[in-house]
């Protein structure tokens, strides 16, 4: 168990700083392999490296209004493969903007704040405990 | 010989001739042998045989003509000891060689008196014969086997030798056996003994034997059983060989005539055949007739077919015939209808050209006609213009007639409508359904309408001259009424009541008007009356609606008022509650001030020892109370945010040393250890709020003192960072204590969770240390964390930043020996109440500075006005004029730069606010402590002029943008990351800053939103001011509501301004980070 693959994580963020920050962050609490993206197009040319969890921000066409949002980039990975857990990553603590990200299979909306790496941090081992709770019930239930 | 001799004799005499050619004729060998075996005689065979003459022969050696000679003297030697012999195989020997195998036969024959005289032999020749062979094969078998017998018996010989050897040995051992038979002898005894005994069992084996026999005879008997059965089984047996018999026979009649019934059955198979042949081939034929029927049957339907095809085409034919025909007819009927049509045409174009002709010619005529018309036309012209004059003529003289017949017509229309108008009114006013009556001036009634008739019940004519107000309830109202009509000439809505005959009464509106002559005179009144019944319901409910309608907005507006009363009421409480924590610090500081501020007095003077104890306990539990009142508000502070933080020079390692030699005594009672670590890499003196500090450091300590009972307690204070600016320095508090559970350990922080179990303390009962704690250092942007082992002890440590300051620290501590420069100094102290006017002049005076004292704002004033004062300590709340009042009379209208130092046990934001603004230097929070007392007594009146302590500060913050304190606790101090993310920002920032100023300009708000939005992270990240994250969201806000707002491009240059700074400062941060690399 204790060379098991480490978890691949794709963070997107048009806001470079607060990409690589994340990236810090993640680098120094967790272990896990990180591969950053700018935009939601990069993210979505990518997904063929197989990230285990995507933390996508919301609002990607910020600066750029070419680009792809990111409930599109979302939509994009859930088509991809819906089981890619999304935690999605905004500035605005909306219930409207949350509720969008949730209908759109989200796994997460985490506000951007000071608590919010915490919380990433935390709700990607609620995804992983649940995958694996799952995993392990129909286990049991192929079994049954 | 001699009897072959006498034989031949006798044969001679007898027979001779006969016997001797007989012997002579004999094929086989004849040989007469004596007894030492020589030939006595032969015969022409065996002369044959052997080829030697018969003379040599006789007297020979008989064997001597035989290949094995032994062999053949052994033969005639047997024949001379048996008497005979038969088939002995002998072989003779040709005297050339020639091998002849034969058998001899021989036999003795003896003399008259019986002596054997010689031998006879008679040898067959077997060679060539297959029984010879056989016999030679048998013989030389028996050769062999003789040979073997001879051996054999060569062997028997030996054998018998040693068997010999053997007899003899066994004779020997016969010897012995003799003597073994006496022995067996003896043991016979023994056995006819036993024997006699084996009789006996012998006896009984008789009888067991009888027994048998018995059985035997039964079985006998059963033998003879079965045997009879045998019998009949036999019998049955013969039966049914007779019933075999018979049915062989029954089998063979019946074989015979199965064979007839074959013959009969291959007769009729053959017949069968013979049919079945006959059959198939009329099948066949049947098929062959059968299929040439088919094919003829199909010919026919496709004859029948082919017919009806004719017979259809022959119709068809003989149809398109009889339609040719009429085609034909019709053909001919057209040429005919043509020839006729052309003769039409013929004849239609003979009558065209006719009729043109004909057209022409009218033509010509139609032109003539019009020219005769338009030469009419003309002469019409002249005539109708002729006529348009008498027409004008005559139009006028019609005009003056209408004139005369309109006047006419008007003059009868006017009378007409008269007429009419007089009787339409009458007739209005009957259908009215307003009861009308003109009434007289004598009040007689002289007309009325049906209505009236209805609504009294009386009739027109009795109506008619009788009193109008007779038929009301009230009739001197009713006259009053109409008299008011005269008198005023008119009247509208007069109440009255008419009655019915059969006393209905109906209410009306009465109007009444007069009507006079042409002269003007009053010829009566025209009264109206109008039936209100249902008004009046209607009014009667409207009023009722009404009242109803007034009393719910009474009542609402009272529940109004009720709301709006509970609302005051409300506010006022959280106004109270303020009020409450105000004046509680004031009422409660305020004695508390004296009592303390007196012990200390005492404490001074010469006090007995247990005197000195008792003060001390007095003076420790009004420091235990203050601490109480002051946790209690500034959780109340910090709760409503109102906390503020102190700029103040001070020494650390003096503070710290100081604070913690307040808990010695403490620990020294609990037997615990003391440990200070301090880091004297920490700059000498630090710009902060050491109060706070205190407080903090106080609370954690007090905490570990109270929960450790053994062990230790380490204080450590250590530098984290330094740089131009700042200092960042962790303190952490541990202790050996009882610790904190890991579920509690999250819930400490909060308000009134670690209740005190009422334990004495040293200091801060109320359980709201931590609260106080965690509030405090998250006030001044520092952290707290807290590390905890159940039963093993637990670490809190914060960490905060501290400004560094060239200024010393303004007072200390330690340092209470009495200026004796500055001893001149008077001292003005405005206090009402006379405790503490005490106190203060007990204290000023040991000081040694000179004292007044005013009871309040107004008589201070008048005390400056009169005398020179080096500083004033003023009291806030006091009757009269207070000392806000009282301080801004002295600044505003006195223009005294005189220190005034606020004296308040009300310690709340609001209040120190306050006094900074009304223009106070300082101030002194009650219970006052004498050595800050002296302090600020000193520094004020050594700096007459008091800067103002943020003053200082503020130059020190403007000048630096950035922070990069986060970005060194995000990063963990990691140069290479700090590097990546001052880089990324100089990298993201400028674009951005262009984006927002010509989003702006392009009033382009969602760019504009875009742009701020994303820069405002990046504030946080590199400790950028959050007044500039402040405005930068306001910029964001106007954006998003896309208000065109004055200020907003002010804001907007500011955020540039910063940016622009903070880019240029990070990048010699970044340098400087680089170069510290290399």
């Amino acid at each position: 168990m204790t060379d098991r693959k480490k978890i691949k994580l794709f963070l997107v963020d048009d806001d470079v700083m607060y990409l690589k920050l994340l990236e810090i962050e993640f680098l120094q609490h967790a272990d896990f392999v990180i591969e950053t993206y700018p935009t939601g197009e990069l993210c979505v040319a990518n997904l063929s490296n197989h990230p285990d969890i995507i933390v996508l921000d919301y609002h990607l066409d910020g600066v750029n209004e070419t680009a792809m949002n990111g409930i599109e980039t979302l939509d994009r990975i859930k088509k991809f493969n819906p089981d890619i857990p999304v935690i999605m990553l905004s500035s605005q603590d909306k219930i409207e903007v949350a509720v969008d990200c949730m209908l759109h299979m989200a796994s997460d909306y985490v506000v951007k704040s000071e608590t919010a790496f915490v919380r990433m941090q935390k709700t990607i081992g609620t995804i992983f405990r649940v995958k694996k709770i799952e995993k392990e019930l129909s286990w049991y239930m192929e079994r049954m | 010989m001699e009897l072959l001799v006498n034989l031949m004799e006798r044969t001679k005499s007898h027979h001779s001739q006969y016997a001797s050619s007989l012997i002579e004729a004999s094929l086989d060998p004849l040989i007469t042998i004596s007894i030492d075996g020589k030939i006595m005689d032969v015969n022409q065979a065996k002369v044959n045989i052997t080829g030697v003459e018969r003379k040599k022969l006789l007297g020979t050696n008989f064997y001597d003509y035989f290949t094995e000679p032994h062999k053949a003297s052994e033969v005639y030697k047997n024949v001379f000891a048996a008497g005979s012999i038969k088939d002995s195989p002998l072989t003779f020997q040709n005297k050339d060689g020639k091998l002849t195998d034969v058998l001899f036969n021989g036999s003795v024959y003896k003399g008259k008196n019986g002596k054997i005289l010689g031998a006879v032999v008679v040898a067959r020749a077997v060679s060539g014969q297959k029984w010879v062979t056989d016999l030679q094969i048998a013989n030389k078998e028996l050769a062999f086997q003789n040979n073997e017998k001879e051996k054999r018996a060569a062997e028997l010989v030996i054998a018998n030798k040693e068997l010999a050897f053997q007899n003899e040995v066994k004779e020997k051992r016969a010897a012995e056996l003799v003597l073994a038979n006496i022995e067996l002898a003896f043991q016979n005894d023994e056995k006819e003994k036993r024997a006699a005994e084996l009789v006996l069992a012998n006896v009984e084996l008789i009888f067991q034997n009888d027994e048998k026999e018995m059985r035997a005879a039964e079985l006998v008997l059963a033998n003879k059983e079965l045997a009879f059965q045998n019998d009949e089984k036999e019998k049955r047996a013969a039966e049914l060989v007779l019933a075999n018999v018979e049915l062989v026979f029954q089998n063979d009649e019946k074989e015979k005539r199965a064979a007839e019934l074959v013959i009969a059955n291959k007769e009729l198979a053959f017949q069968n055949d013979e049919k079945e042949k006959r059959a198939a081939e009329l099948v066949v034929a049947n098929k062959e007739l059968a299929f040439q029927n088919e094919v003829k049957e199909k010919r026919a339907a496709e004859l029948i077919v082919a017919n009806k095809e004719l017979v259809f085409q022959n119709r068809e034919k003989g149809k398109r015939a009889a339609e040719l025909v009429i085609a034909d007819k019709e053909l001919a009927f057209q040429n005919k209808e043509k020839d006729k049509r052309a003769a039409e045409l013929v004849i239609a174009d003979k009558e065209l050209a006719f009729q043109n002709e004909v057209k022409e010619k009218r033509a010509a005529e139609l032109i003539v006609a019009n020219k005769e018309l338009l030469f009419q036309n003309e002469e019409k012209e002249k005539r109708s213009a002729e006529l348009v004059i008498v027409d004008k003529e005559l139009r006028f003289q019609t005009k003056e007639k209408e004139k005369q017949e309109i006047a006419n017509a008007e003059l009868e229309a006017i009378s007409k409508s008269l007429k009419l108008a007089s009787q339409y009114s009458l007739s209005l006013l009957e259908a009215s359904l307003d009861p009308l009556v003109t009434i007289n001036t004598e009040g007689k009634i002289t007309d009325l309408n049906e209505a009236t008739v209805k609504i009294t019940g009386i009739s027109r004519g009795h109506l008619k001259g009788s009193n109008f107000f007779d038929y009301f309830t009230e009739p001197q109202k009713a006259r009053e009424v109409y008299q008011k009509v005269f008198a005023k000439g008119s009247l509208t809505d007069s109440p009255l009541t008419l009655r019915h005959k059969d006393g209905t009464l109906t209410e009306v509106l009465f109007n009444g008007s007069v009507y006079k002559d042409d002269q003007g005179n009053v010829l009566g009144v025209v009264v109206v009356a109008r039936d209100i019944t249902d008004q009046k319901r209607i009014a009667t409910e409207l009023t009722e609606a009404i009242v109803f309608a007034e009393l719910a907005v009474a009542i609402a507006e009272e529940a109004k008022m009720k709301a709006e009363s509970a609302t005051l009421i409300a506010e006022t409480a959280v106004k109270a509650k303020q009020q409450f924590l105000s004046n509680m610090s004031h009422e409660i500081r305020t004695p508390m001030n004296a009592i303390i501020g007196f012990t200390k007095v005492l404490l001074k003077s010469e006090t007995t020892s247990k005197q000195k104890e008792y003060l001390q306990a007095i003076k420790m539990s009004g420091d235990a109370l203050i601490v109480l009142i002051n946790d209690i508000l500034d959780l109340a502070k910090v709760d409503a945010g109102k906390m503020v933080f102190e700029q103040t020079p001070f020494k650390m390692s003096l503070s710290i040393a100081a604070m913690l030699h307040l808990f010695e005594p403490k620990i020294r009672e609990k037997n615990l250890e003391l440990i200070k670590e301090y880091d004297y890499k920490i700059p000498n003196v630090l710009l902060g709020d050491p109060v706070r500090l205190h407080q903090i450091i106080l609370n954690l300590v007090s905490n570990a003192v109270k929960f450790t009972n053994k062990g230790k307690i380490t204080v450590t204070v250590r530098l984290l960072r330094e740089d131009e600016k700042k200092a960042t320095i962790e303190f952490t508090v541990s202790d050996t204590g009882i610790g904190i559970s890991e579920s509690k350990i999250e819930r400490i922080f909060e308000n009134f969770q670690q209740a005190s179990s009422g334990t004495s303390r040293l200091f801060g009962g109320t359980g709201l240390g931590l609260a106080i704690v965690k509030q405090l250092v998250e006030a001044q942007d520092g952290t707290i964390s807290v590390k905890s082992i159940v039963d093993q002890g637990s670490t809190f440590g914060f960490v905060l930043d501290f400004l560094k300051t060239k200024a010393d620290a303004e007072f200390e501590i330690e340092n209470l020996e009495i200026d004796s420069e500055i001893k001149n100094v008077k001292i003005l102290v405005v206090e009402d109440i006379a405790l503490n006017q005490l106190l203060m002049k007990t204290l000023l005076d040991e000081f040694g500075f000179e004292c007044d004292i005013a009871s309040n704002g107004k008589i201070a004033i008048d005390k400056l006005l009169s005398n020179k004062f080096d500083l004033i300590l003023m009291d806030l709340q006091m009757p009269e004029m207070n000392g806000f009042e009282a301080t801004e009379y002295i600044r505003n209208t006195m223009h005294s730069t005189i220190p005034i130092i606020a004296l308040t046990a009300d310690v709340t934001t609001v209040d120190l606010a306050k006094c900074k603004s009304v223009g106070m230097n300082d101030y002194i929070a009650k219970p006052v402590d004498e050595k800050v007392l002296y302090h600020k007594i000193i520094s004020s009146v050594k700096k007459p002029i008091n800067t103002d302590i943020e003053d200082e500060i503020e130059p020190v913050k403007i000048v630096k943008y950035t922070d990069l304190n986060y970005l060194i606790i995000r990063t963990k101090s990691n140069p290479i990351l700090m590097m990546e993310m001052i880089s990324l920002y100089l990298e993201q920032t400028p674009p951005l800053i262009i984006i927002m100023k010509q989003s702006w300009k392009n009033k382009d708000w969602k760019s504009l939103y875009a742009s701020v939005h994303k820069i405002i992270p990046s504030f946080a990240i590199m400790g950028i001011s959050p007044d500039f994250e402040e405005m930068a969201k306001k910029v964001q806000d106007y954006a998003k509501h896309q208000q065109q707002s004055s200020g907003i491009f002010d804001l907007v240059l500011e955020i540039e301004n910063v940016c622009n700074h903070a880019c240029e400062e990070l990048k010699i941060a970044y340098s400087s980070i680089k170069n510290s690399q290399k």
